[in-house]
């Protein structure tokens, strides 16, 4: 009864017309994000998140998810239409999708990817609701040396699932925690790395680094060498996928949901490693792979449910553990923590409207972006016309004043500017930008959990390892951070960076 | 392979050790009570022994660096960076229309190259518009200048 009566509340919370208004707007700006490259879900949503100071915590939280899982459906339509993934995500969908619309099946195959993601992202949001809850109440009886060794797995996993180099990522990692101890030290009542400036007192603004970071950062580097290319087909017709279609595909979207469900829960488990995962499986499993890479329809569709079942799953750590599984959930970490609400095992319990909400509006939403993206899928082709040249100044403007908004400080701007040339840098070196953010968003929680457990063991570094659960994480920890010493790294999936 | 890892890695490893050596200064305590240098120490030596692992990976580096890509558009990214402290640095004195549309013009002339009366447009439309979303419907107070009292 307890889970019918929970449901229902989640349904009253989007029918409110409030909710149900940012829940549409999340999925249209997903969309609209997802199709336009160039601008990822990391970066609009640190640019809204300054708006989020402005909106019920729970609108804003129902309109953040909306942009996360909305732009892995529009991602796909820009890698069909133009082999340019329109999110980091979709890379994977260039491969066969760009074919089919070459042999005139772009319908088809922006079909297949919207249906496909709409069963991955509703079977990922039933799961996500069954999971979630009991493991919340697991990791109730965690304490702070069992939080912390989950931390340091959360961190070393992100990094050795990324693609690139897994000791650049640690050693970002590492700057992050120290960034995030900049400003006021709770525990001793200290000034830390303050220099004087009062608006560092706080700490650096978690908008001004992430905006910094992933949008400015983003637009310098896009600058630098403009992104070209050709929509292939500028009419789409024949949308609904045939018989023979559904045949082949709804295996590869159910394994794909499963793929994608069950890395996505995994902290470093991002949508590319899950899409990527997908299409190794179906084509090894295919009666034909060498069709794979000509217009497989399976290519497609496997990678396309992963994607969106990854988005879903990702949520359950977020939720449950209060460790962000990439880059962008880091950014929707922060706008909760923006709103008040401090995620962990506690948020169910404490906040069942909120949880509950984002759970139907998940359901709604995946109903939203079926409608919004095959129907109004001429739209969307249009507006992947719109040259970077006007994006550009916009994005920019948007970084600008999501920076200053939040404090109405300057300062903020300066700190903004310098994370923009350090996240252009970062791209030119080739370090991956989601370990630093994950890093300075959960530096203050994991210096708690730290602090907290020496003082339990009055000194003794042995309590991560005398403790069964913190133990068996720690070890974990430990052979991920050693293995790529001994050998290739076995897993070179990638991770989200944005 | 160039050398893009060894420049990246003796930078990472200075600032480390200046991380260090800040943190050091804050009091690092015991382990019975850590004082507020005790965790960024251990962020700034964790990144110390990995600007180490990189400068090591990057022994076999021997080609020059190529900062820029072939053709890059350089004096965008510089005007860019250059024109987004100029507004940080007005953005008070001049409030918040008058400079975003210097910045705006600025932007789109010279950086993305439209015609003066395109961006001059573009400037006035996005500058007024953002300005009443936020001070009307959003309640979210912009700093004013000549333009703003205007209204």
């Amino acid at each position: 009864m307890d889970f019918l009566s929970n449901i229902a509340l989640g349904f009253s919370v989007i029918a409110e017309p409030v909710n149900f208004f940012f829940c549409f707007t999340g999925v249209l700006l997903g969309t609209l994000i997802g199709v336009l490259p160039g601008l990822g879900p990391g970066a609009t949503i640190s640019l809204l998140l300054p708006l989020t100071y402005h909106l019920e915590p729970i609108s804003s939280i129902i309109m953040v998810a909306g942009i996360y899982y909305g732009a892995k459906y529009g991602g796909s339509t820009t890698s069909i239409l133009l082999n340019i993934p329109g999110e980091v995500d979709s890379v994977v969908t260039c491969l066969d999708g760009y074919q089919m619309a070459r042999q005139g099946k772009a319908g088809r195959a922006l079909g297949i990817s919207a249906f496909g993601s709409f069963i991955a992202g509703t079977f990922a949001t039933l799961g996500l609701m069954l999971v979630a809850p009991s493991l919340a109440r697991v990791a109730l009886s965690f304490g702070p040396p069992e939080m912390f060794s989950l931390m340091i797995l959360a961190l070393t996993l992100i990094t050795f699932m990324s693609t690139g180099s897994q000791v650049k990522g640690l050693a970002m990692a590492a700057l992050g925690l120290f960034l995030g101890s900049v400003g006021q030290d709770v525990f001793n009542n200290v000034d830390r790395f303050v220099f004087g400036y009062h608006f560092l007192l706080e700490g650096l603004g978690i908008v001004p680094v992430i905006v910094g970071l992933f949008g400015v950062g983003e637009v310098l580097s896009n600058l630098e060498v403009q992104m070209k290319g050709e929509v292939f087909q500028k009419r789409v017709s024949n949308l609904l996928p045939t018989w023979q279609d559904w045949k082949d595909s709804i295996w590869p979207i159910i394994r794909g949901t499963v793929v994608g469900f069950f890395v996505g829960i995994i902290p470093g488990g991002g949508g590319i490693a899950s899409t990527f995962a997908s299409y190794t499986i179906e084509k090894r499993m295919s009666k034909h792979p060498e069709k794979f890479g000509a217009g497989a329809i399976e290519g497609v569709a496997g990678p396309e449910a992963a994607n969106n079942a990854c988005s879903g799953a990702n949520f359950i750590p977020l939720m449950t553990l209060g460790i962000p599984t990439n880059g962008i959930m880091a950014v929707i970490f922060a706008s909760l923590m923006i709103n008040g609400l401090q995620p962990g095992p506690l948020l169910i319990q404490n906040q069942p409207a909120l949880f509950w909400g984002v759970i139907a509006s998940m359901y709604l939403g995946n109903v939203m972006l079926v409608l919004l993206n095959l129907p109004l899928i001429g739209i969307w082709v249009r507006f992947l016309t719109i040259p970077y040249s006007i994006l550009a100044p916009l994005i920019l403007f948007f970084c600008l004043l999501g920076a200053y908004t939040v404090k109405n400080a300057v300062g903020d701007l300066i700190i903004m500017i310098l994370f923009g040339v350090l996240g252009f840098l970062m791209r030119k070196f080739r370090y991956e930008g989601a370990p630093l953010i994950m890093g300075f968003v959960i530096s203050d929680l994991m210096e708690g959990a730290f602090i907290r457990s020496l003082l339990i063991s009055k000194g003794s570094f042995a309590i991560f390892f005398t403790r069964p659960i913190s133990c068996a994480v720690m070890i974990a920890a430990v052979l991920l951070f050693v293995l790529p010493f001994f050998g290739k790294k076995p897993l070179k999936l990638g991770a989200d960076d944005d | 392979m160039q050398k893009h890892d060894t420049f990246s890695g003796l930078f990472l490893l200075a600032l480390s050790l200046a991380m260090c050596i800040g943190a050091m200064q804050l009091g690092v305590g015991t382990l019975h009570s850590p004082g507020s240098g005790f965790f960024p120490l251990a962020g700034g030596l964790a990144l110390s022994i990995f600007s180490i692992l990189i400068l090591y990976q990057a022994r076999g580096e021997t080609r020059a660096a190529q900062f820029w890509t072939a053709g890059a558009n350089k004096r965008s990214i510089y005007l860019t960076v250059v024109l987004l402290v100029l507004y940080s640095l007005i953005l008070e004195e001049l409030g918040f229309i008058g400079s975003t549309i210097l910045l705006f013009v600025s932007v789109s002339r010279f950086v993305s190259l439209h015609r003066w009366k395109t961006s001059i447009f573009f400037a006035l439309a996005v500058s007024i518009a953002t300005y009443f979303l936020f001070t009307l419907l959003l309640r979210a107070p912009l700093p004013e200048g000549v333009l703003e009292r205007l209204f």
